[in-house]
């Protein structure tokens, strides 16, 4: 037995209820021998990044199951039959469930704030990171961290290129400032 | 813009897997037409480098990524 994903593409035009009759029906084929679903993930209609069979969009479907190989060329000779399946995917399974569409808008936010500063050249961000974050640690008065940070934050996006040589100054700056008073 | 030690994105942000369904992720591999992005402009690790064009080239064949993309 393996553990398998599979991703199916159907045709945009067929209603909700059709897909689920037809996941079922093929599913079917796989728990008639000892196969077993174990996650079936919706995406939705989604735009296809190219036309395939004239179709502009496409309703993804995600599912995890446990198969044995053997079984499956007959299962993808009952999914090659059927003329509205856009295409398929069968992948061994890395373990992860199917990434729900929820999830993936977080991702989504997640990956653009967190590539933000290397948009403006792919080598700006490692620095910038490991730059920015040792600062408050290393100031011991949370006060001076309120002072530190908006300049550190506010200089990567303004100046990616010359933050190497602007940021340790302003990182003096504001510690000086409060050894004076 | 001075070139500097490149390290590797995913190994920074301690991705261990490339999901072939994450095609915001891929899509910072590939050009603007569409093509796989080397090494060397990317700075990715060999590991990495293998799981991104593996998934790429999935993510093609579900329409997620273009193969080409605004070719006329």
């Amino acid at each position: 037995m393996h553990e398998y994903e599979i991703v199916y593409i159907f045709r945009s035009s067929l209603a909700s209820e059709e897909i689920d009759g037809k996941l079922e029906s093929f599913h079917a084929r796989l728990t008639q021998q000892t196969g077993q679903i174990s996650a079936v993930e919706h995406w939705g209609k989604r735009q296809l990044a190219y036309p395939i069979d004239k179709e502009r969009n496409g309703h993804y479907v995600v599912a995890q199951f446990e198969a044995e190989p053997a079984s499956l060329p007959e299962f993808e000779r009952l999914l090659k039959l059927d003329e509205d399946l856009l295409r398929y995917l069968i992948v061994l399974s890395e373990g992860e469930l199917p990434l729900p569409p929820s999830m993936r808008t977080d991702m989504r936010t997640e990956t653009v704030r967190g590539e933000r500063p290397a948009e403006p050249g792919p080598d700006a961000e490692p620095k910038s990171d490991t730059e920015a974050e040792p600062e408050p640690e290393t100031e011991p008065e949370p006060g001076s961290e309120a002072e530190a940070e908006p300049e550190a934050e506010a200089e990567p996006e303004l100046e990616p290129e010359t933050e190497v040589e602007s940021e340790p100054k302003p990182e003096t700056g504001p510690e000086s400032k409060e050894e004076k008073e | 813009m001075v070139m500097l030690k490149k390290v590797c994105k995913l190994c920074e942000r301690s991705i261990r897997q490339v999901n072939y369904k994450d095609e915001h992720l891929l899509s910072r591999f590939v050009t603007d037409r569409g093509k796989i992005l080397p090494r060397r402009a990317t700075g990715s690790c060999a590991r990495h480098q293998r799981q991104i064009a593996t998934a790429i080239k999935r993510a093609r064949y579900l329409a997620l990524l273009p193969y080409i993309r605004d070719y006329q």
